[in-house]
């Protein structure tokens, strides 16, 4: 039987060049060039297949018969396609409707730029690359089935969507009926695969050849770097992944050069209009949604908070601006006669009060002063699906600028400079003691409140919050979970000042992202060698808790600390009030939202994924030692994991 | 607080037809009707305020159950004025918080800011 011949290539010299990273690049792949040497081998008299009747499936290995080789199949190619964007890190629950560009990546590409990690759940695949996203600043690339691969990680995408972070998403899929080899391809094989995630991506494509494949994959990554940053997915079609390159094809492939749009700043003339109201206002208010792309925009932050003296309201979205900074949180939408929101998703919420769910009826209330202006730089305003409601309520608003906000901010601050007069900048300067006395007692009032409750038993979460500040603030850390679970604490006790403090959190509140984003954030800090911490809570564990594995498997430091308050509080307090609005049952609320009898036992959870834990704590006072131990476990380059019996919020 | 004000009158005006409460069965109440949801398990707030220490007397702490401002209202027919005294009876034994200057972490803290 003939054997394919081996065709030599440089991979070294080719890791060098091709590994670049995102820069612009016209290249000649690599694939192609070998290409034009290889053969495609074929016997002879072709083997027959192993037992006519077999059913291949993916309970059984693909047969051993070496009846069709080749030294260069098209997802070489589109391996160094993919190598031509930068990507680190590959995420991916293995699936064989990808398998011919897994082989490719692992052989071929060495497991290199970017490296596949393994993951146990497709929604924890795309979380991860959403956490990652959030320190690193560029995407990760994510592999699924097209079919059951991205029904698992459809919720993942929509958090991503609607937390505007671009996850690159690589599907399989068999396009051609002709070549499902069995009941399963047939199962996992799709029309149009990207349709069932297309109202929450921002672009998709299923290229027909190899050439398609690749000027769809780099306009891809343009399009979801784009603000505003969205998921994308491109198919690839198992067919073309799997066969050799097409002779026809050897010559003339190419790989597009990528060149990433600048984000799109807002129209000069309104940027004026901004400057003019922001200057006059006698008591402006900045909210701030997800303002900081990069380190950059918490300097320009910063910058326009101080040349305004306006406070800055944080929405707990993105690491924005420092929280010991004396403007921060210094003030009130109520309170201002100018409001302006930068990339705030929901500032109809932020500007009005509604009926609480504990009573009936919905009244609502806008609860800015009469006559009080509001201005808003939002990217959303430049993208629009209609079927998800994520985007929220109209707001009326009197300056709308659609645009990338912290793109603007430097005009913006440049036209404040220019309109502040001599007298215009004393009444600025008298604000700001004012302020700064404000924003001081709101910590020290957060700090007194930190103190309550200390010794009791479930641990508190402010006292959970205090005990790791003081392990964490002498380290380079990095805070990779949200904080709405546990009352805000580490925002109002901890000092966040780097860009890589804090990362906000679900996007639409799926539940289930916790966990996997902090893996996918701790990744991204590994290389720095910072202690990421992640407050865990225990619902959200138990969606995916498989990616306590892909921590420990891939040796991703991080500080787990669980916010075990055994329960589905949320909910839990939900049903309470329709039960007391019902008048009765309220003490039935804790069926169906109540995680007891048998309560489970996170710590041993942790060491059955093979990772190091401690707990369950119940004493407040083991918890200090504990979370000393944990972290020398971290800064060994483990994960670590710490179960911690907490109260409610 | 201008409301929680009349309430306060309002119990003071009352508190003498308020039957005592059996802190035990307090706690049972405590629990199984979730006031520990939204403020701990020994009252020291979450999502809602701190119940210690309390600062209304019996019957403004049922007057304002009965109908709260951002919490639910528990009707009597949820929770009769018996069980409102056990459960209020229970939130008076409960301790107090250590005293923040007692606590370095929390000193700590303060010198920070
Ligand atoms: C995928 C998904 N399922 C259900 C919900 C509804 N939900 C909102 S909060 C919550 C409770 C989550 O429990 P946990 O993570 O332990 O947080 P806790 O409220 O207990 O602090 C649930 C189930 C959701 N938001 N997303
Ligand atoms: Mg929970």
């Amino acid at each position: 039987m003939a054997r394919s011949k081996k065709i030599s290539v440089d991979r070294r010299g080719f890791l060098k060049g091709a590994a670049a990273g995102a820069a612009a690049l016209v290249a000649r792949p690599e694939a192609a060039k070998a290409q034009d040497a290889a053969e495609v081998h074929r016997p002879a008299t072709p083997t027959p297949l192993p037992g006519a009747k077999q059913t291949a499936s993916e309970t059984t290995p693909p047969p051993h018969v070496d009846v069709w080789t080749t030294d260069r199949p098209g997802s070489d190619f589109m391996v160094d396609v993919i190598k031509t964007l930068g990507f680190e890190y590959v995420a991916a629950n293995p699936g064989s409707a990808f398998r011919g560009i897994h082989e490719s990546l692992i052989n071929y590409g060495g497991n290199k730029a970017p490296e596949l990690l393994t993951c146990c759940h497709e929604e924890s695949s795309i979380a991860m690359a959403h956490g990652y996203y959030k320190i690193e600043g560029k995407p990760m690339m994510v592999m699924a089935h097209g079919t059951v691969g991205l029904q698992h990680a459809s919720m993942a995408i929509y958090n991503a969507y609607a937390d505007r972070v671009p996850v690159y998403l690589l599907l399989g899929n068999i396009q051609d009926g002709a070549w499902r080899r069995s009941d399963v391809e047939w199962a996992h094989s799709v029309q149009d695969a990207a349709s069932m995630v297309r109202d929450y991506t921002k672009w998709d494509d299923s290229p027909v050849s190899l050439g398609g494949f690749a000027e769809s994959a780099v306009r891809a990554y343009k399009i979801a770097m784009t603000p505003p940053m969205e998921p994308i997915v491109i198919v690839a079609d198992a067919v073309l992944q799997e066969e050799p390159i097409p002779e026809a094809d050897r010559g003339r492939l190419q790989i597009p050069k990528l060149t990433l749009a600048s984000p799109p700043a807002g129209d000069y003339g309104a940027i004026k209009e901004a400057a003019k109201m922001l200057v006059a206002a006698e008591n402006p208010v900045i909210v701030a949604g997800r303002v900081a792309r990069t380190p950059e925009g918490i300097n320009l932050l910063v910058q326009l908070a101080e040349t305004l003296q306006a406070p800055v309201i944080d929405r707990n979205l993105r690491m924005n601006f420092p929280t010991a900074h004396p403007l921060y949180g210094a003030g009130t939408v109520g309170g201002a006669d100018v409001v302006l929101g930068l990339e705030v998703p929901d500032m109809w919420q932020v500007t009005h009060t509604q009926t609480p769910v504990n009573k009936m009826g919905m009244e609502s209330k806008r609860v800015t002063k009469p006559g009080a202006k509001v201005i808003t730089i939002f990217a959303g305003d430049l993208f629009g699906k209609s079927n998800y409601q994520d985007f929220g309520r109209y707001d009326e608003v009197d300056l709308a600028i659609a645009a990338d906000a912290q793109a603007t901010l430097p005009m913006l601050i440049d036209e404040c400079r220019k309109l502040i007069t001599a007298d215009r900048k004393a009444v600025i300067q008298a604000r700001a003691a004012k302020l700064a006395e404000v924003s001081r007692r709101n910590r020290e009032r957060d700090i007194e409140q930190a103190a309550w409750g200390w010794d009791a038993s479930p641990v508190t979460t402010a006292r959970m919050a205090a005990e790791l500040w003081n392990q964490i603030k002498t380290e380079d850390w990095s805070l990779v979970s949200d904080v709405t679970f546990v009352s805000w604490w580490p925002r109002r006790l901890w000092d966040f000042d780097k860009p890589y403090h804090f990362i906000g959190g679900h996007g639409a509140y799926g539940v289930g992202y916790g966990a996997p984003a902090a893996v996918g954030a701790a990744l991204a800090n590994k290389k720095h060698g910072r202690i990421s911490v992640n407050i865990q809570c225990d619902g959200d564990l138990n969606y995916a808790p498989g990616v306590l594995w892909t921590a420990a498997h891939h040796r991703i430091p991080m500080l787990n600390i669980m916010h075990n308050n055994r329960a589905y509080h949320q909910e839990l307090m939900y049903v309470e009030d329709m039960a007391a609005r019902a008048r009765r049952g309220v003490d039935r609320a804790g069926i169906g939202t109540a995680i007891t009898d048998p309560n489970i036992d996170y710590a041993m959870m942790a060491k059955a994924y093979g990772m190091f834990s401690e707990g369950p704590i119940e004493n407040p006072n083991d918890l200090g030692p504990a979370i000393k131990r944990a972290i020398e476990v971290v800064k060994k380059g483990e994960p670590a994991m710490i179960d911690v019996v907490t109260q409610p919020r | 607080m201008q409301r929680l004000l009349l309430l306060a009158l309002i119990a003071v005006l009352a508190c003498a037809q308020s039957p005592a409460g059996d802190a035990k069965h307090g706690k049972e109440l405590f629990l199984s009707f979730g006031c520990y949801s939204c403020h701990s398990f020994d009252g020291h707030g979450g999502a809602g305020a701190r119940l210690v220490p309390m600062p209304l007397n019996q019957a403004g702490f049922t007057a304002f159950v009965r109908n709260a401002g951002r919490m639910p209202s528990y009707s009597s027919k949820v929770l009769p004025d018996e069980k409102l005294a056990d459960i209020y009876a229970y939130i008076k034994s409960l301790p107090t918080s250590p005293d923040a200057k007692n606590i370095p972490l929390i000193q700590e803290l303060l010198k920070e800011n």
